[in-house]
This record gives structure tokens, C-alpha cells and sequence, in this order.
């Protein structure tokens, strides 16, 4: 600490500005959701409300609250996560390892690695891959939501490249010692790959918690409907179904106050996964500054 | 654990299935199976809602409508109408599938696509005549005329010209989900707490409304020191939007922007391209130079538009019948002194300004070809129009009162089959007014019960319950819808159906084109762009799909 | 004997992968029978085995449109800026970061950061439109202080595309930026402190330790992201756009979504997600042999 240059002071100071006012910039727009989710319909209307709410009320959350529909694809939600997330990571695991290894050591490799990367770029489209789902009989489970995208390639390549970081003395000096494939990924890559799994975890919760449209085509039945599906058939307010007809001209009605509730939404979709955030931060974060603290 | 290997083992034999079935170019619809039931009573009987028994299965499809709500326990697939259609005419209804709203295209394609229809099924304009001319669809046409109630069909034909929008070569291939065309009229609203506060009239003419404009952004009419107020609100997607939208504008000059109109020979032409949008244009881009109009009305949606109705700073906008209770119901209730008046659209000249609207059918009722029980569907649309039925509150069986509201929750959302008489609303205006007027409530059906009690609420104070009362109520917009109605100053766009070849192919782009050229003017274009915009129209494809609407409307009539 | 063992080494690589190559196939080399609907007029009452076949005539439709090289362009233009802010300012702010000492502060700021991408463009479209305002807006206020004129951002056909990158990269840097943290922490410290021994300072250590420890994340998300050369974003131009930008803003994501809504059109889309397909798979191709060639680096 003793040994900073004045150079570095300054740069010091301009550093925690800069990040400062880019954590500001980032803010206030949240803020100002925020504050329209527990503002009344008129005022949100009227564009009065900024960073603070106008007329507070609760009204958004409890209607989406108040529904047992709520819970019930709150937790389809939460078992697909659970099921999509334990079937990726064993995917992304059980794929990247072998593709980390070099041509030499395993030779197919190459072939492997084109064929996934492949269906990255081409696609045959919704129609044809409902319909490969469909004959699978697949329709109204949650596989539907778990097995079409149970080997996420991204993340395949992304862990395959940090798999690849890891000096490859340790792991020859474990051969060795006549370790297996197996002793090596569970004794050697997963331990020293924390940050990238952990980075890995966040994109695969973050990718199934918010998927909606996936549930829209294959779940028929309301009843398995995940919460971000569910999500899109209560965004109105609830006064405007008074209006018994269902002409076009009456239906423009329906989307009058969903402000106050989108942004309620926001916050309602986005809260399990803000909260499970500092447990998976704190491996990607861990350990930056070793070098700097020393000298 | 266990059921995940099972899953995997059954999904590796699956391959195998998926695999020989690609392989050998299959068609991939698995034919429908029926189950062979034994002829029921119901299906030949004379009676048309006799009940099945035993009963019968029938499968369908269906979008939940936007803002939907069940009581707790219900849900669409178990609600009070799926008893009904059990309870009464033996038929058991479940859905293959149900969506939301919005999603209810692409997945009614995916599902045609993929090739098992239900027995019933709601589709669109397309896949009617794509699956009628694959022979997939029912023909209706005698079922129709043999068994359905002359009430129904009174109903379903109060607008034949919609009505037959569901024929195919003559053949009624499903049923159409009529609503109401004049329910989309255009209505001027003006602020009419600012024209007291600057001392102003009314305004019954173009130039009028224009001078009211002009007062409106000029002269404080807010009163509050600041120069902070517009004149005319309109949203970037001024075109075809129905709130802020500017049809009524240009229709005061006589000119129908994204509407086919009579040429005067027997032909359509096409609206946008004709010399009285030029001067309509000519005026706005005037008025958006004087600040009348909000300098980013280019960037702006509904939404954003809104909020200067909202927070007072707009006092003249174009709407529809539904703008009381979906624009000017938060500016009232944010205002206390706020007030508006709807008006019919006012004209340049001495010519009446008319109003324009459409085919308002959205969606059809279509029969797979395979299901035993087509006649049943028929049960279904009688089952539709019973609730309009305004002389059986005596013979009224126990389900009457159950199948529109209860509890607050518009059950009536949950029946496989509805439409509407082109009328209603403006009949329930009719009824409401009078029940105000006299107290007696009688003769209001359940809707209109409805509105009169909330009107009620409104009268008390409750200004949330605004819209109802100057929807319904008077002075509302339905008393100027009654006034175009009377007087018959109102016209159609003569183009209805499915697209033509041209159409599809080219109409992205030129109706991009449009608004381009459109918006820019307003912003200070030269006006001769207009010209260009013409002649660049008709030749990208636009003569062609004139061509093609001439030949259409010809052979429609 | 050598082979044999070899094999023997190999065959646990093999079962390893091979549940992923199952699935993969199924669930997207079988669906890809659906690329032939780019040559045929799809009908979906038809369905694959009964649509007729038009050869290349949705290719041609695709390239005869009136506004066709403006609208490529346009989507070319926005997604190269894109892809070139979404890779340096992540890396700037993972870097950034990496220098601060604060641990707190850290955390703090990088999980504030994090939050725009849970807002969709739908809400960020009306917030902006406030923010953004040439009368009302903050930004303007805030450039106003240096004389500068209010700029239309979102109206003004010349500034569209750029506030369409600008928008996007505040939406997800912060997201971006924990790839960038994540390798970041695989750096041998041993090498900080060596370099410490030897004098560097914080510049130096930055320049020969940390660039070149994150180098390889960098090219694969470098070599990544030149897959969506034709990737305009389209929810954020559908939410932003307007008619007075089209002529700088309309991307093909847009222009077919517009061709859609006339009347749903299954084998335009095909024939256009194909292009992009091909397009973005020999760009990925490219990319990776020349990361290997100059950074001597092989991302795949």
C-alpha cells in the first residue's frame, strides 16, 4: 500500500468516479421502475412519477400476488430451473471436458467440436422442432422446457476455453500417478474452475428463470405454465374486463394501465435470481486483488 | 433419478421412431383416431339443443383473452361454461392447447403445421381458406341452414357482408365471430374546460377546430403562466392508430389514409395517395411548425401520448368509442376541473366529414372434416347467442345468470363460441340511458346492469368509474356513434379479405413507405415529396395491387 | 499396443460426450429438415410434405425488395458497432474493476451494473423517450452544460443508430463484464507478485500480465459475437424505431417482422434466417483460423 506512485493515486480517484457514475447511470432508470410499480395507475399515466412513487400503493403486486396461478407457475418456475440447471451443467460439464482435451489425446475431437458448434449458427425453426418435441411426447412436461436446449453450446465453448487454461502440468503429472479421466475433471479441472462454473450457473439460471416462450409452445395446459409465461396473460389492469364485448376497438382498452404492473413484473420475475446473485458472485469475484494487496 | 433414466431410455427408442419416421417421408399427421361411438341420441333429433346421452367428446383450441380472470379453482378448462355445455347438451370440451392473446397466431400456425387439428378451432382469415382449400374443414352450409335458430342467424347476419367473409366458394366453411364496424368510428374529443377558460365556442368546422388548436397552444388555456400545452396529439404511428390516430383529421379533408374508397366509376382506389391527404398533411406540417403538435410525436406510442393527456397539456385529440374510459379517465381523475365533450368530425367545407371503418370480423369457428359430431357445433353458437336474448328473463333457466358475470369476473370470456350482434354495445347505450332516466332497470340484461351500476358510482363520485359513464351513459361517445348511425355518415373500407399476391409481397415495404413519407412531411419535408411518394407507390406495386383489388371487388359483388 | 492403449485412454471421453450428442442431434440436427421450408411456399395447411416447392424464389423475393441493400446495410452498420462496444467496454470495466481495492465497493458497483439487463425494451422504451428527450431530457440537460445543442437522438435519422449501440451497451455491459471477471481470477498470482519483485507497476502488470491472462476469453468472445455480423437486436429496434428512422434504423429483423404482419410468411423467414446462417457460419469459420493464425490462439 506504502509503494503507490502518484500516478496511481490519480488514476485511483478518476477509477472510482468513472465506476461511480456508471453504477448511477445504471440506477436511476431502475429506480424509476421501481417507483411506477408502487404508483397508482393515473399518475404512472400522467408521467409524474421519477424516482419516488406517486399515490403509493401496492395495488400491482397484490393482484399478481393475490392469484393462486401465481404460486402454481411460481413453482413450475422453480422446478424447471432446478431440472434445467442440473441437466445443463451436467451437459455443459460432460462436453466441454472432452472437447478441452487436444487433438492428440483425443482424436475424434474435431469432429465433436464442429458438430456442436454447427447448431450454433443453423437452425430448422420453431415449426419443425415442436413438432420433433411433439412426437417425442414430450408436450405439457417439463423436459420440454429442460431437454431441447440441454447442451447449451455457449456455454459448452466458454468452459471448454477455461478448461483449457488450466496448466497442463498438473494434469500430467496426475496421469502419472495412473489418475482416470473421472479423478481428474472431479479432483483437478472442477475444483480450479469455481469462477467459470459459477459464471456458467449464472447464465443457465438466468436463461431458464426468464424463458417464456418456450413454455407459450409447449405447455398447452395453463396449469404448466411457467411464471414468465403466466406473466403475459395478467399484465392488465383488472377494472377494463368489465366492458363485455370483445371488438377490437374495446380490446385497445385492455392495455391502458399495464405500465404499473410491467414494472411490477420486472421486479417480481427478477427478485429470485437478484437474490441468489451475491452466492454466485462471490466466486467469480474471489480473489482479484492477490497480486496488489502483497508488496 | 429412476424417472430420468426411464425418460432417457424411452427418449433413445423414440429416436429410432422419429428417425424411420423422417426417413421415410411421411407426411407426419398422424391420421385422427375417432372413437367409434354408438349413434346418440341428440344427433338426429329435431330438437336443436337437445342433450347428447351418452355424451360426447369434443376437442378444441382457443386463445385466453387478454386480462382473463377465473374465480379461485376455475380455470379454462373447468369453469361454468364447460358445465354447460356438459350439463345441457352432453358435451365434453377440452382444449388441445390455449395461449395467450398475443402468442395465438404463431401458435395456431405451428399447430396447422404440424398437422392434428382439434374438433373445433378458432383460426384466421388465412388458415380458413388454407384449410378449406385442403379440404381439412366442415362444410356448414346446410347444418347452418337447417340448424340454427332464426334469433342466431338474425344475429350472425345483422352485417351479411361480414358474415359471408366466412364463405369459400359459396360454402359457409365456419363460423364467423361477427362484432361490430361501427363500434370503430372516429370521435373528435375536445377539452372543453379549456375552451370556457378562453372564452370559446365549440368547434363545428375545420376551421374552427384549427383556430381552437392554435388558442389551445398559444393562449395558456391551462392557465397556469406557462407555455406548456399542445393542440392536436398524435402518436408516431399516426397512420393507423385508432387513439391520437389522424383518420379523422384527414377524413375532415375528405381524404381515407390506409383505406380503399369508391373511385366514383365502380372502383376502388387507394386513399393515402389521393390529393386530400396533401392537404391534410400540408395542414399538420403547418401546426407542427406552430408547436401545436408535440415537436416528438415522431418517437411517440400510446402510452407516451397519454401522458399529455394525463398531466394536462393536450386538449384536442382524435379517438375511438373506447377513448372515454382508456385515455381521458386518467387525466380526470389526476384533474378534478378537468372535463371533455366527444364531437362528430368536423369537415374543411360544406361537405359532412364521414368517418371510416372496417370488416370487423377477427376471428372464425372451423370444424375438422373427421369429427362424428359436427351438429354438435351448432349447440355451441346457439348456446352463444343466448345471452342476448333480451324477452326470456321469465323462462330463464338456472344458468342464465351465471354464464355473463359473477362475483365481478366476466365468465362470459370462458364460452368456446361467441360473437356479437353488430349492435350491442350501442343497443346497451340505448338501454342504459333510458334506465337512467326513468330508474327503471328492467329491461337492462345483465351487461347493461353492469354499466348502469357503475354509472351509478360515477354519479356518486367514484371518477374511476368515468369511462363507463361516458361510454354508456350520455353525453358519451356512443351518442355520436348513434348520430353517425342515424344519419347514416359513414363509410367502409371496401377492401376485406385476405391479402392479394402483390399485396403480400409488397406491402411492408410501401406502407414503410408511407410512413415514412408521411411523418417527415409533417416534420418539414417539402410537400412535393408527396408527389414522389405517389409515383414511387404506384410504380413499386401499387398499380398492381389496385389492379388486383379492382378485379376482387368486381367479382365480390 | 500403442494404439490399443490410446483407445483405451479415449473411450471414457467418448461416453462422456456421447449423451450430449444425442441430445444435440435430436433436438436440432433432426428439426433441421425445416431448412427446406426456405424453398418451398409454406403453407402451414399443407404442412412440409404437400407445400410446393419454388426453388430459390424466396431468395430472389428477399433481393428484389425495393429497400433491400439500405436495410442490410443498416443492420451491418448497427451490429458491427455493437459487437465492437459489447467487447471493449465489458473488458474496460472488468478491468477497471479488477483495480479496485475496496472489496465492498466491488461487489456494489458490479451488481449494480448487472441490473439493466433484467429490464426488457419494452419498459426501457418509454424511460428512455424521457430520458432521451431533446426538451426535457437529462442527457440533454447534462450536454446543454457544455454548450452543446439538444440532440433528437431517437428521432433524428442520423443519430438513431448510434444511440440504438449506446443504449445497448449500458443495457449489458455489466452482464458482459462477468465473463471477463471470471477469467480474470484463473491468473496465476505468483506472476503479480514476481512482477512486483521486479518493479512493475500497476501499468506494466496490467499490460504484461493481465491482457495476455484473459487474451484466449477475449478471442472467443471476439470470434463469438462475429457470428451476429446480422444481429441487429431486434427487440430493441422494434421498441426504439420509428418512422422517421427507418431509413437509418429499419434492420432485416425489423423488415421481416413488417413482411410477417401483412400475412404471415414461414418461408421468407426461413430463407432470410438461412442467409444469416450461412453468413454468420463462415464468418465464425474465418475468425477462428485467423485467431489462430495471429493470436496463435484456437477458440474452438
Amino acid at each position: 500500500m506504502l509503494n503507490r506512485t502518484k500516478s496511481e493515486k490519480v488514476f485511483a480517484i478518476f477509477n472510482y468516479l468513472i465506476l461511480s457514475f456508471a453504477a448511477f447511470a445504471c440506477l436511476l432508470p431502475l429506480l424509476n421502475v421501481l417507483a411506477i410499480s408502487f404508483s397508482s395507475s393515473a399518475a404512472a399515466a400522467a408521467g409524474y412519477v421519477k424516482l419516488w412513487p406517486v399515490d403509493f400503493t401496492l395495488a400491482s403486486y397484490k393482484y399478481a400476488l393475490g392469484k393462486s396461478e401465481f404460486i402454481r407457475s411460481f413453482w413450475v418456475s422453480v422446478r424447471r430451473v432446478m431440472m434445467g440447471y442440473a441437466v445443463n451443467m451436467i451437459m455443459t460439464i460432460s462436453v466441454a471436458y472432452p472437447l478441452s482435451k487436444e487433438k492428440d489425446t483425443f482424436r475424434a475431437r474435431n469432429v465433436y467440436a464442429w458438430f456442436f458448434i454447427i447448431t450454433m449458427m443453423f437452425s430448422g425453426g420453431l415449426i419443425p422442432t415442436f413438432m420433433t418435441v411433439k412426437s417425442l411426447g414430450l408436450l405439457d412436461s417439463l423436459w420440454a422446457l429442460v431437454l431441447p436446449g440441454a447442451v447449451p453450446i455457449f456455454n459448452v465453448i466458454l468452459l471448454m476455453n477455461f478448461f483449457r487454461g488450466i496448466p497442463k502440468e498438473i494434469e500430467e503429472a496426475a496421469y502419472i500417478d495412473g489418475a482416470t479421466h473421472w479423478t481428474t475433471l472431479f479432483r483437478i479441472y472442477l475444483p480450479l474452475s469455481l469462477p467459470s462454473l459459477a459464471t456458467i450457473s449464472l447464465f443457465v439460471l438466468v436463461g431458464h428463470w426468464n424463458g417464456w416462450f418456450d413454455g407459450m409452445i409447449y405447455m398447452n395446459r395453463p396449469r404448466n405454465w411457467p411464471l414468465q409465461t403466466y406473466l403475459r396473460t395478467i399484465l392488465i389492469s383488472p377494472d377494463v374486463t368489465n366492458y363485455q364485448t370483445s371488438s377490437e376497438e374495446l380490446a385497445g382498452m385492455r392495455q391502458v394501465s399495464e405500465r404499473t404492473f410491467k414494472a411490477a413484473q420486472v421486479f417480481l420475475a427478477a427478485a429470485p435470481i437478484l437474490a441468489v446473485y451475491p452466492f454466485l458472485q462471490k466466486y467469480f469475484m474471489k480473489g482479484l486483488v492477490v497480486g496488489s494487496v502483497k508488496g | 433419478m429412476k424417472n430420468a433414466i426411464k425418460r432417457f431410455s424411452t427418449l433413445a427408442l423414440v429416436i429410432m421412431i422419429v428417425l424411420s419416421l423422417t426417413a421415410c417421408g411421411q407426411n407426419g399427421k398422424t391420421p385422427t383416431v375417432e372413437p367409434t361411438t354408438a349413434p346418440t341420441a341428440g344427433a338426429d333429433s329435431d330438437d336443436l339443443l337437445a342433450k347428447y346421452d351418452p355424451a360426447i367428446d369434443m376437442t378444441a383450441w382457443r386463445f385466453l383473452n387478454n386480462g382473463i380472470q377465473f374465480a379461485e379453482g376455475d380455470d379454462i378448462e373447468n369453469n361454468v361454461w364447460i358445465d354447460y355445455y356438459r350439463e345441457v347438451f352432453g358435451i365434453n370440451l377440452t382444449y388441445d392447447w390455449v395461449v395467450p392473446e398475443e402468442q395465438y397466431e404463431q401458435k395456431m400456425n405451428i399447430a396447422v403445421a404440424s398437422g392434428d387439428l382439434p374438433d373445433l378451432m378458432w383460426l384466421n382469415n388465412k388458415n380458413l381458406i388454407d384449410l378449406a382449400e385442403n379440404d381439412l374443414l366442415y362444410d356448414l352450409t346446410e347444418l347452418y341452414e337447417t340448424r340454427t335458430s332464426d334469433f342466431t342467424k338474425s344475429i350472425l347476419e345483422q352485417d351479411i357482408t361480414s358474415f359471408n367473409t366466412a364463405k369459400i366458394g359459396g360454402k359457409l366453411m365456419a363460423i364467423p365471430h361477427t362484432g361490430s364496424a361501427i363500434d370503430s368510428l372516429q370521435i373528435l374529443y375536445i377539452r372543453t374546460d379549456w375552451l370556457e377558460n378562453l372564452n370559446l365556442e365549440m368547434p363545428t368546422t375545420m376551421q374552427e377546430l384549427l383556430a381552437v388548436a392554435e388558442a389551445f397552444t398559444n393562449d395558456d388555456p391551462d392557465q397556469n403562466g406557462q407555455d406548456d400545452t399542445y393542440g392536436l396529439g398524435l402518436t408516431k404511428n399516426f397512420i393507423k392508430d385508432n387513439h391520437f390516430g389522424a383518420t379523422g383529421f384527414f377524413a375532415g379533408y375528405h381524404g381515407y389514409v390506409r383505406r380503399w374508397i369508391d373511385d366514383g366509376n365502380g372502383g376502388v382506389v387507394y386513399g393515402s395517395i389521393q390529393p386530400e391527404i396533401k392537404e391534410g398533411l400540408l395542414e399538420l406540417q403547418r401546426m407542427y411548425a406552430e408547436g401545436q403538435i408535440d415537436p416528438e410525436f415522431g418517437v411517440k406510442d400510446r402510452n407516451k401520448v397519454q401522458e399529455a393527456i394525463a398531466s394536462g397539456k393536450l386538449g384536442i385529440m382524435y379517438g375511438g368509442m373506447s377513448t372515454p374510459g382508456a385515455i381521458l379517465k386518467f387525466n380526470v381523475v389526476n384533474d378534478p376541473n378537468a372535463k371533455w365533450e366527444a364531437i362528430e368530425l368536423v369537415s374543411i367545407d360544406n361537405e359532412t366529414a364521414m368517418p371510416i371503418t372496417k370488416m370487423p370480423v377477427t376471428r372464425y369457428y372451423g370444424v375438422n372434416k373427421n369429427f362424428k359430431h359436427p351438429e354438435a357445433i351448432m349447440k355451441l353458437v346457439e348456446a352463444g347467442s343466448a345471452g342476448y336474448a333480451r324477452d326470456n328473463k321469465d323462462t330463464a333457466d338456472e344458468w342464465q345468470d351465471k354464464l355473463s358475470h359473477v362475483d365481478g369476473i366476466a365468465v362470459w370470456q370462458y364460452q368456446v363460441i361467441g360473437y356479437e350482434p353488430a349492435k350491442k354495445n350501442l343497443i346497451a347505450h340505448h338501454n342504459v340511458v333510458e334506465a337512467l332516466e326513468t330508474g327503471d332497470t328492467s329491461n337492462l340484461n345483465l351487461e347493461e346492469q353492469g354499466y348502469y351500476d357503475r354509472i351509478k358510482l360515477y354519479e356518486a363520485g367514484d371518477r374511476e368509474h368515468y369511462g363507463d359513464a361516458h361510454i354508456f351513459g350520455t353525453p358519451s361517445s356512443f351518442d355520436i356513434i348513434d348520430r353517425y348511425v342515424q344519419s347514416e355518415d359513414y363509410l367502409y373500407d371496401k377492401f376485406y379479405g385476405s391479402p392479394t399476391a402483390t399485396m403480400v409481397e409488397r406491402n411492408a415495404t410501401l406502407q414503410a413507405m408511407e410512413e415514412e413519407v408521411f411523418t417527415n412531411i409533417i416534420m418539414g419535408a417539402p410537400i412535393d415529396t408527396f408527389d414522389k411518394f405517389v409515383e414511387d407507390w404506384k410504380n413499386l406495386g401499387g398499380d398492381d395491387i389496385t389492379k388486383e383489388l379492382n378485379e376482387w371487388y368486381k367479382s365480390s359483388k | 499396443m500403442v494404439g490399443k492403449n490410446k483407445l483405451r485412454r479415449e473411450l471414457p471421453l467418448h461416453i462422456l460426450i456421447i449423451p450430449g450428442v444425442i441430445l444435440v442431434f435430436i433436438f436440432h440436427y433432426i428439426p433441421m429438415f425445416g431448412i427446406m421450408m426456405a424453398f418451398q411456399k409454406f403453407v402451414p395447411a399443407k404442412g412440409f410434405w404437400n407445400s410446393d416447392w419454388v426453388g430459390l424464389d424466396n431468395f430472389r423475393y428477399i433481393f428484389n425488395m425495393p429497400n433491400i441493400w439500405n436495410v442490410m446495410w443498416n443492420t451491418v452498420y448497427i451490429a458491427v458497432m455493437k459487437i465492437a462496444a459489447n467487447l471493449v467496454v465489458p473488458i474496460v470495466f472488468a478491468l477497471l474493476l479488477n483495480e479496485v481495492r475496496k472489496n465492498s465497493f466491488k461487489r456494489t458497483i458490479q451488481t449494480i451494473i448487472y441490473f439493466p439487463h433484467f429490464l426488457s425494451w419494452v419498459i426501457l422504451g418509454g424511460v428512455l423517450i424521457d430520458v432521451l428527450s431533446p426538451t426535457s431530457g437529462i442527457i440533454n440537460q447534462f450536454l446543454g452544460i457544455f454548450g452543446i445543442d439538444p440532440i433528437y437522438f431517437l428521432g433524428n435519422a442520423k443519430w438513431f443508430p448510434y444511440t440504438l449501440v449506446i443504449t445497448n451497451t449500458w443495457k449489458e455491459f455489466g452482464y458482459n463484464t462477468i465473463v471477463y471477471l471470471a477469467a480474470l481470477t484463473a491468473i496465476d498470482p505468483t506472476l503479480y507478485e514476481a512482477a512486483v519483485v521486479d518493479g512493475a507497476g500497476r501499468w506494466k502488470q496490467t499490460w504484461h500480465i493481465t491482457l495476455p491472462g484473459i487474451l484466449p476469453i477475449v478471442t472467443l468472445m471476439t470470434v463469438l459475437s462475429l457470428g451476429n455480423v446480422l444481429n441487429a437486436g431486434f427487440d430493441q429496434v422494434f421498441n426504439l424505431y420509428s418512422p422517421s428512422v427507418y431509413s437509418t434504423g429499419d434492420v432485416i429483423d425489423t423488415m421481416v417482422y413488417r413482411i410477417g404482419m401483412v400475412e404471415a410468411q414461414f418461408s421468407v423467414s426461413a430463407a432470410i434466417g438461412l442467409f444469416k446462417s450461412v453468413i454468420s457460419f463462415v464468418l465464425v469459420v474465418i475468425s477462428n483460423k485467423l485467431a489462430n493464425k495471429y493470436a496463435g490462439y484456437r477458440v474452438f
